[in-house]
């Protein structure tokens, strides 16, 4: 578990102990309220993926305390940990598939109202003898952008089939991802298309969703057909606008062996490069050459700018939710100063 | 942090995932090949613990034998998980930085054998200014680049002025020199030897240079898993900092006399024709700017995708895959996925035999 020197509420962030992720209060919420705002007037609602940072406190300020509001998460374990926080409706991407992962949907279902996502008779099969009492299910729509989902339509029909007449558990309705911005305009038509099917079978869905968590959402909201009921985002709370960021990791200068290079105390295992090298913010000339585990190569030119031996870089993550995932905490910053550490409490929950 | 610990004795199927397991005998088989080859060296194995986090699994190491009794760590607050767990003689391969952590390193230096590396002057001011307002000694090591590009002098000449400071300040043991490096791709016995000399006599060079000035270099501390058999070969190097050995990882096969022992235990939880989609992603496998792992004896698998929490593998050939099925996961890189966890779950011949906390897990600072 991390182990920062503790530093007291009001401390200017950058002599926080090092690297540590920060996020700017009021960008955080400027964001949250633009992006709830940008659908008003819509029958579609924002649906945050909460297992993006993984805290129940900027889950909070997502759903404006309303413990009732969907949110969704990955795993299992995410969803106990966000039950444990007191949220009652959660929509869970992860099919029940096991034993283990049964039986915390057993668990779940007796405090709060679950939605899984399923594509197949055998992910069914794992809910037969589970209780149906806030249970919902929403099965997975495959589109060009992503290959996992049902896969045709005979067998999207034998499933809501069974769901409505055997199982009777509550199907809500489909749900599909979409992997890139490229690929949004085929998921839409991925959705829509097995839901005029099933119209034509006489089922009708209550919910269509769209999960397009890892995508700008001023991109995705701008093009959305009204049939969508539901737009589930990951990284709006984080999104950049101006200059300062809403998300960064503060990191240390250690070392500055020749000119036009320093050695900085954050590496792969305090910002993620798994999708990308992180942006430099307070240098803009400055740029990550490398990072390993422990430590960032940071390269410049000496000409232009000089660093010392304890100058503060602030790190953008190429991935938000990578990052997230690597902190037991982060800090809340309001004026440059602290104003609270939250936990990171669904960090590690991969089950 | 999760808290998921599979009943002890529980065998391998009954094991939820995704699971970070250590197959015990190989691990104990990496740990013998060290004892083996340091059994009648002066150089001996310090153990990195920035890979394995762990003090319990470390102490393995140090009973089964070919270490100093001590071990590295990268970040002071490792260090101290380390002290916590019984260790007493540690050496800290990175710089410490800010008055903030000076102060830990000198007060666990009052606790425990502690050791770190220097680069630069003000660097060791401040260490001695801060060791001596609290009252302890740390010993400091000289870091030197040798290969890398990284933290660490460029010149012997550096190293000997650095050295000359350091004996005249107080509260600051000047004790000798440290390196690390690395070698790309797969690399033979005859390029692990031409490459892990070069590196280690430009280290040696440093400690001839300031020896010539008549200060007395006790450590030298260099080589890792890759030269673990050519550092004790060499006159004048005095400890190994190697921690991959352990667990090992994909890139690092070449090293045919370990094994791997860190695999990640996954479930095929959905599949398509010529896809199938298991439970682990990104988030508890890593996957640095593109980097796959493997599926052990599933050679006509491959990573397609993957993403937070699940990953898509396709299959060459007939898809015979069932959803339930679980695999293991041979992993592509090792410490930073290591770092993602809580627990490791040691299985001998299929049965959870331990389950060890990660204490030093998220240990950045």
């Amino acid at each position: 578990m991390e182990r920062p020197t503790s530093k007291p509420i009001g401390h200017h962030y950058l002599e926080l102990d090092t690297p540590t992720m920060v996020i700017n209060t009021d960008l955080l919420k400027s964001n949250i309220k633009n992006a709830q705002s940008s659908l008003n007037g819509t029958s579609c609602k924002l649906i945050p993926n909460v297992g993006t940072h993984g805290t129940a406190e900027i889950a909070r300020y997502q759903t404006n305390s309303d413990h009732d509001l969907p949110v969704f998460v990955d795993t299992f374990q995410q969803a106990q940990s966000f039950v444990n926080h007191g949220f009652k409706n959660i929509i869970i991407e992860s099919p029940p598939v096991g034993v283990g992962k049964v039986e915390s949907l057993h668990r779940l279902v007796n405090t709060a109202h679950i939605t899984v996502s399923l594509s197949s008779l055998a992910h069914l099969n794992f809910l037969k003898y589970l209780s149906m009492e806030n249970l919902s299910v929403l099965l997975r729509i495959p589109n060009k952008s992503d290959s996992v989902g049902i896969g045709t339509h005979q067998e999207l029909i034998e499933l809501v089939k069974l769901l409505v007449e055997h199982f009777k558990i509550y199907w809500k309705g489909l749900i599909t991802v979409s992997k890139g911005s490229d690929g949004l305009e085929e998921s839409f038509k991925g959705i829509l298309s097995a839901e005029a099917l099933l119209q034509s079978h006489s089922f009708t869905s209550n919910e269509l969703l769209i999960n397009t968590s890892n995508q700008p959402l001023s991109k995705v909201q701008s093009n959305l057909p009204p049939e969508i009921t539901g737009l589930i985002s990951g990284n709006y709370p984080f999104e950049v606008n101006g200059s300062v960021p809403t998300c960064s990791v503060v990191s240390t200068v250690m070392s500055t062996p020749e000119p036009g290079r320093a050695y900085i105390d954050c590496g792969q295992k305090g910002i993620s490069i798994d999708r990308g090298v992180p942006f430099v913010v307070n240098y803009e000339n400055a740029v990550i050459e490398k990072m390993s585990a422990e430590h960032g190569y940071l390269v410049f030119d000496a000409v232009e700018m000089n660093l010392k031996i304890g100058d503060k870089i602030l790190l953008r993550p190429a991935n938000y939710s990578d990052t997230f995932n690597l902190y037991d905490f982060v800090n809340l910053i309001k004026n440059d100063r602290l104003e609270s550490v939250i936990e990171t409490a669904a960090r590690g929950a991969f089950k | 942090m999760q808290t998921y610990r599979p009943n002890l004795g529980a065998t391998i199927d009954l094991i939820e995932t995704p699971s970070l397991l250590i197959d015990l005998e190989s691990m104990e088989s990496n740990f013998s090949v060290i004892a083996e080859t340091y059994s009648n060296t002066t150089c001996k194995m310090r153990q990195h613990a920035k890979n394995i986090k762990c003090p319990d699994i470390l102490w393995r190491q140090i009973e089964i034998g070919g270490t100093l009794n001590g071990v590295c760590t990268a970040k002071i607050s490792e260090a101290e998980v380390m002290v916590e767990g019984g260790i007493r003689d540690i050496l800290v391969t990175s710089e410490i930085v800010g008055e903030d952590k000076q102060k830990r390193l000198a007060y666990l230096a009052k606790r425990a054998d502690v050791k770190v590396c220097i680069d630069n002057k003000a660097n060791l001011n401040a260490l001695s200014f801060v060791a001596q307002e609290i009252g302890s000694e740390i010993g400091v090591l000289i870091e030197v680049d040798t290969s890398m590009g990284r933290a660490g002098i460029r010149t012997p000449e550096q190293g000997v002025e650095l050295a000359k400071l350091a004996e005249s300040l107080a509260s600051v043991k000047f004790l000798g020199v440290m390196s690390h490096q690395t070698v790309d791709g797969f690399a033979d016995k005859e390029t692990r030897f031409i490459e892990g000399k070069r590196y280690i006599d430009k280290c040696l060079e440093v400690k001839t240079a300031i020896e010539d000035h008549g200060i007395e270099v006790a450590i030298v501390s260099s080589g890792e898993t890759f030269s673990y058999d050519v550092a004790p070969q060499i006159e004048g190097v005095t400890e190994v900092e190697g921690g991959t050995y352990a667990l090992m990882s994909g890139p690092t096969k070449y090293m045919e006399e370990f094994s791997l022992a860190g695999k990640v235990l996954t479930t095929v939880i959905d599949m398509t024709e010529s896809e199938i989609v298991i439970d682990a992603g990104l988030r508890c496998l890593g996957g640095p700017l593109g980097s796959t792992p493997t599926i052990e004896g599933q050679d006509n698998l491959g990573f397609s995708e993957m993403q937070d929490s699940y990953s898509v593998l396709t299959v060459e050939g007939k898809n015979i895959f069932e959803i339930g099925q679980t695999m293991l996961i041979c992993t592509s890189q090792q410490d930073i996925l290591v770092n993602r966890w809580d627990n490791f779950i040691g299985v001998r011949d299929g049965v959870v035999e331990v389950v060890w906390d990660i204490p030093a897990r998220g240990c950045h600072h």
